[in-house]
């Protein structure tokens, strides 16, 4: 074996792969920035809908505890939160608004994998609007709470209501101090 | 092979992924649990399909023989890439319930077969008939499971409510073993038509 | 603790085949004798793990620090291709009784997508190295579960009188839904 017959098919793959990876540079850099607009109009559309009174948040800075995993304060003194307790398969994020003397403005389920058509209809107006105005505790019926949980889906509503006590807690522990 | 239309006709019928050459199944299998997901998918896969088979067809000549695979690997995978980041950009929601379906397009047989089978021996046209052709073919292959999965399984259509609300839905076909289901019955059907037509 | 349960995750609940449709093509393909799908298992289990830890170093020493994670998937897939080859070639040297068994179905492997599949999950979740192989091995062995089962299934129908239309694939994928159907029964087991 000649080493032509090696090194051509080698410089030609290089080659290729060196222009793939440039091209790929070139629409990264490009699409980075619509990207991020995309994301960040994601986040205000939910925090806008649990909290429709504010115009603006700005992320706190916080120790993780428990399933929460961010905090936001709006504008109008009230505050967001991202939690992820665990559900039926894995974790159900869900975003709360909660005003400065911890009453809630509203629940979304912002990411989850539960069963479609049944702990799927978390994401359902019906089961959210439960939750506004809910304020010191919440939980699903069965639990002796206020919340009507899912047909079929206890499991998905009990999350939802662990996530969403954990914010009020949050707020009545911590809300003060920013 | 030199008649475009026929080569496109050929894709979408005769050689159809999906129901004649079995091909690309995760994907058909995966995200058809809605007919608006089962198109996303499919035109997705098109779009990296045409473009994948143009450059190949154009690099035909340089590509020696014993780096073809890795070859058509990389410019599939920059497509795919390209794609992934268009639809984060301008189609999040779509992206986001194909979410890891789309950078596995580039281990989708479909667009590999292709590339070996047809745009490696033939022309720019014809290789970008043949993506249109298989392209196509494909999506309409996974909006009609999209649609019959969505219709048992949530009772809609394009995301718009057609069975009354009372009537029980068949949750089972938007969970995995419907798209078994579905596609296997499919396919039925049409060896059941085939076999009618030879008899 | 977490390691065994993501590891049960991987085989039962989370069963690649039959609830993510990962790995679908050489599922039905090599399916039809169950030694063949247990050639086909193995190999997949060797590659998975291999694959696993290879993309997290691919991923983590060199993407990341390079800012270059745009280029995962171009970077994913040929790391897969180069190691099923390189396997391939270890093994007819080294070890050609397991080459033998192994051989005609190493070159598949590099579209099968539950290896690609993996690659991308654990990175997507940011597992670390011993976590992406302990992925890797449930995954892996969860689809030669599946496709030993599904082969062995298989194997039964064949002698059967099936409806003409139903014959081949049709025939095939009803199985399928119907296994994946018995897996749905794993489903909320573990949840992580």
């Amino acid at each position: 074996m000649n080493t032509k017959e090696i090194v051509r098919p080698a410089v030609v793959l290089l080659i290729i792969t060196a222009v793939a990876a440039m091209l790929l540079g070139i629409v990264s850099e490009v699409t980075a920035e619509p990207i991020r607009i995309q994301n960040e109009k994601t986040l205000a559309t939910s925090m806008q809908a649990v909290m429709p009174d504010a115009t603006s948040f700005e992320e706190l800075e916080i120790e993780p505890t428990g399933t929460i995993t961010a905090a936001y304060k709006a504008d109008n003194g009230g505050f967001v939160l991202t939690v992820a307790p665990k559900g039926f398969s894995g974790a159900v994020n869900t975003m709360v608004g909660i005003t400065a003397d911890g009453t809630i403005t509203g629940v979304r389920v912002t990411g989850h994998s539960e069963t479609p058509g049944l702990g799927a209809k978390a994401t359902e107006e019906a089961f959210y609007s439960q939750f506004d105005g809910q304020s010191g505790s919440v939980a699903v019926s069965k639990d002796g709470g206020q919340i009507q949980a899912i047909t079929s889906a206890t499991i998905t509503s009990r999350a939802v209501c662990n996530g969403v006590q954990e914010a009020l807690d949050w707020v009545a522990a911590n809300g003060g101090a920013y | 092979m030199s008649n475009p239309i026929k080569v496109i006709k050929n894709g979408i019928i005769d050689e159809n992924p999906t129901f004649v050459q079995v091909i690309g199944m995760c994907p058909t299998l995966a995200v058809t649990s809605s007919a608006i997901n089962g198109i996303g998918m499919g035109l997705s896969t098109a779009a990296v399909l045409i473009c994948a088979n143009l450059f190949i067809s154009l690099l035909r000549k340089i590509i020696p023989d014993k780096v073809r695979i890795p070859c058509f690997i990389v410019v599939i995978a920059t497509f795919v890439t390209i794609v992934e980041f268009l639809l984060k950009a301008y189609l999040p929601a779509l992206n986001a319930s194909l979410g890891l379906y789309i950078p596995l397009i580039v281990v989708n047989c479909i667009i590999l077969g292709r590339a070996e089978a047809f745009a490696s021996k033939n022309g720019p046209i014809d290789s970008i008939c043949d993506g249109i052709g298989n392209g196509l073919g494909f999506t309409i292959a996974l909006a009609c499971i999209g649609l019959v999965r969505e219709f048992i399984g949530s009772g809609t259509l394009f995301n718009i409510t057609v069975l009354p609300e009372a009537f029980p839905r068949t949750l089972l076909f938007i969970m995995a073993p419907g798209a078994f289901f579905t596609l296997g019955c499919m396919m039925a059907a049409l060896n059941h038509f085939r076999n009618k037509k030879k008899a | 603790m977490y390691l065994i349960l993501l590891l049960l995750a991987g085989v039962f609940v989370n069963n690649y085949v039959l609830s993510q449709f990962l790995g679908i093509c050489p599922f039905l393909g090599v399916s039809k004798k169950v030694d063949t799908a247990a050639g086909m298992g193995a190999a997949v289990i060797f590659v998975i793990v291999l694959a696993c830890a290879a993309s997290w170093l691919v991923y983590n020493l060199i993407l990341l620090p390079l800012n270059m994670t745009y280029l995962y998937n171009i970077a994913f897939i040929l790391v897969i291709a180069s190691l099923v080859q390189f396997v391939e070639m270890f093994l007819k040297k080294s070890v050609p009784s397991l080459y033998q068994a192994l051989g005609v179905f190493l070159p598949l492997i590099t579209t099968n997508c539950a290896v690609l599949g993996v690659a991308v999950v654990n990175m997507q979740n940011e597992y670390d190295l011993i976590t992406s192989i302990v992925n890797g091995v449930g995954g892996a062995a969860g689809f030669a579960l599946a496709i030993i089962l599904f082969a062995g299934i298989r194997e039964r129908i064949e002698d059967n009188d099936t409806p003409k239309a139903f014959d081949g694939f049709p025939m095939a994928l009803v199985t399928a839904g119907l296994m994946s159907i018995a897996f749905l029964g794993f489903s909320g087991l573990i949840s992580l």
